[in-house]
């Protein structure tokens, strides 16, 4: 366990995330500006809950864009090795998982319009009872990750 | 297929438009909803024509060198490989509209029985489907699936029949008798050591503390207070006169024999259910038999066991008692209802005497490793935090602050969890030991564990704590076992154990 997992993940994660996490503020910003705007002209409600309810979706775009992704690409590492795959994640749990090659059921690799935007791809690899992911992965990387997870799972012949 | 699957998108989407339909149901415009009705059905089945159009478009799927790929997703792309060691069965099935045009589905099922590692071709042509099948069932299964063999009889298909060797399924109800004529046969006395059956006695008291008649007193509740108001005045005033003078008095009564009436029912249900209860073991096989009316069998090969657990629950810990459950890898049982319930009572103090008759893979540790004494503070706030969420807005209540004995049973609690958190481990076994409600003890082979974690959070790195949990396979997905704040070291010397580098 002393022995860190040594890879990181492309740091190109932190404009995808930035930049979906901006989406979904913008979209959650619809929700005050709609309150601020068109619910003046039917009822009169004081404006500061707007204001306060606008501030606090910005914090939280803020959080969840911009301090969120930092702490999450500086704990996120992975390695592969001939017999397993060790992953450490988290942000406020820092998790350490470790999958045997010879239990892997399958490796997937997708990625949405987001990430397809900044060429960076997520890796799936699913056992027979859990799922892991190593998300952000250039595509590139992340394809020939893919190649050599299923070649390794591939020589184990121990069986489920 | 795009027909089809259109057809019954529209269906779908169709039910709830005609409870709208239905409720606002005025027979002065009854053409007119008609209208609306036959327009708006019209118009979904456009839709999800395109959209199945454009969805069968994106998905394609190559096999070679023992490998599927299978390309999916119209805007999330989604490639997944599947490799032909891991393929468990590949049915083939062919239902009326599949075989009206000469199509027929696919089904990969690998060995996790999740819906996730189940992969299926709604429709390809016949021939394709043999091609496929041959592929990734590989050479073994040749002499199965020969393309003369399947062609030579199509019956066979016409009927439905999966195609295939799923192990339940080539096991027909006349092979479990032989199993079990076998196993008489060669000898009651030599095997009498290996047959486990249920004395009427330990049924009685696994239906009698089975819990069953706390969801059956909710479910009886329920209807009553539904019916209350029905029930006449006089009965109530005769009731009364009859036994007390208080109404606080007639409701206790009430609910007494409520409960006693839901106990009494759920054991005599829990009885005739798992009457009979027999386990044995013959070779590499455990045969359950149960059953009273309908008596059923379950044949489970040893290689499909992945964990043991067994379960203490509240009512039955205090008896000495508890229930084995066995983990059990799938394999299409998800329309079976599997129980994989092995026995419903044993001693706690004869476990390793049964263990050692029926399955001698497994051992009970003598003792597990208990969690260190600075992590009870965290267990009993886990249990009050709740509790308070309760307590303080109770405040406000008259008499609220009662609630503040609510903090005494969850402070027990707390200490109870923490008292049954354990771990332990020899060279190819790990065990855990925990409590929600019930006290579980879980035994799993080192090649059983799907995958390891070990977590930390802020506060339990300030104690040296830590958090495990293993994951192994069970029907329908897989199941997760956590131990949580436990000795930083003892998590240290389970990941070692664990991992196969060093």
């Amino acid at each position: 366990m002393e022995i860190e997992p040594k890879e990181r993940l492309d740091r190109r994660a932190l404009k995808a995330w930035f930049f979906s996490g901006l989406i979904w503020g913008l979209l959650l910003m619809i929700i005050p500006v709609l309150y601020l705007t068109v619910v003046p002209l039917f009822w009169n409600l004081p404006a500061f809950y707007g204001w306060l309810a606008a501030g606090l979706v910005f914090l939280y775009t803020l959080w969840d864009a911009v301090i969120v992704p930092r702490i999450k690409l500086h704990f996120w590492r992975y390695e592969i090795r001939d017999e397993e795959i060790d992953i450490r994640h988290g942000v406020f749990i820092i998790r350490r998982t470790l999958i045997p090659m010879v239990r892997v059921q399958h490796v997937d690799t997708e990625h949405g319009p987001i990430m397809r935007l900044f060429g960076l791809a997520t890796l799936r690899v699913s056992t027979a009872a859990s799922e892991h992911r190593i998300p952000a992965l250039s595509r590139e990387k992340a394809a020939e990750l893919r190649g050599e997870i299923s070649a390794l799972a591939r020589v184990s012949d121990e069986d489920v | 297929m795009i027909p089809l699957a259109s057809v019954r998108g529209t269906l779908i989407f169709l039910v709830p438009i005609v409870f709208i339909f239905l409720q606002n149901l005025d027979t002065g415009n009854l053409l007119l909803y008609l209208l609306v009705l036959a327009g708006s059905a019209v118009l979904i089945l456009v839709v999800n024509t395109l959209v199945q159009v454009v969805i069968w478009a994106f998905y394609t799927y190559r096999y070679e060198a023992g490998y599927l790929h299978i390309k999916s997703g119209v805007i999330f792309k989604k490639e997944r490989s599947i490799k032909r060691e891991r393929v468990q069965t590949v049915n083939i099935r062919r239902g009326i509209i599949q075989r009206l045009f000469g199509l027929a589905g696919l089904q990969v099922e690998t060995a996790g029985g999740g819906s996730e590692s189940e992969l299926s071709l709604a429709a390809v042509t016949l021939e394709e489907a043999y091609n496929i099948k041959r592929s990734l069932e590989g050479t073994a299964a040749d002499h199965v699936s020969a393309p003369g063999d399947q062609s030579s009889e199509p019956a066979d298909e016409a009927a439905g029949e999966p195609e295939g060797s799923t192990r339940e399924k080539t096991l027909p109800r006349s092979g479990f008798k032989a199993v079990i004529d076998t196993v008489l046969s060669s000898g009651e006395e030599a095997e009498a050591g290996t047959v486990y059956r249920i004395s009427t006695r330990e049924l009685f008291i696994a239906g009698a503390t089975s819990g069953g008649f706390f969801v059956l007193f909710s479910v009886i509740g329920l209807i009553f207070s539904q019916a209350l108001p029905f029930i006449p005045d006089t009965f109530w005033d005769y009731l009364l006169e009859q036994v007390t003078s208080t109404a606080a008095g007639t409701v206790a009564l009430v609910v007494m024999v409520l409960l006693v009436f839901s106990w009494f029912i759920s054991t005599l249900a829990f009885m005739v259910q798992y009457a009979n209860f027999t386990l044995q073991r013959h070779q590499d096989r455990l045969l359950v038999t149960w059953g009273l009316i309908e008596q059923k069998q379950l044949a489970l090969k040893l290689n499909r066991l992945q964990a043991l657990a067994f379960h203490e629950g509240i009512l039955r810990q205090p008896f000495g008692r508890c229930a084995l459950v066995a983990e059990v890898a799938g394999g299409g049982s998800s329309d079976q209802n599997y129980i994989t319930l092995l026995f419903p009572l044993l001693r706690t103090a004869e476990i390793n005497q049964f263990l050692g008759r029926i399955l001698p893979e497994y051992r009970m540790p003598e003792s597990f490793t208990p969690l260190p004494s600075r992590s009870l503070r965290r267990y009993i706030f886990r249990a009050m935090a709740p509790t308070l969420l309760v307590i303080v807005p109770l405040q406000w209540v008259p008499y609220g602050w009662l609630s503040f004995f609510l903090l005494i049973p969850a402070v027990f609690w707390g200490y109870s969890r923490y008292c049954a958190g354990g771990t332990s481990l020899d060279d190819r076994q790990i065990s855990l030991r925990f409590r929600f409600v019930n006290r579980v003890r879980v035994l799993m082979h080192r090649n059983c564990v799907q995958a390891l974690q070990v977590s930390v959070n802020p506060f339990q790195r300030l104690r040296g704590l830590r958090s495990v949990r293993a994951w192994v396979l069970s029907s329908p997905s897989g199941k997760a076992f956590q131990v949580t704040d436990v000795e930083a070291a003892e998590a240290e010397h389970l990941w070692e154990w664990y991992s196969r580098s060093n």
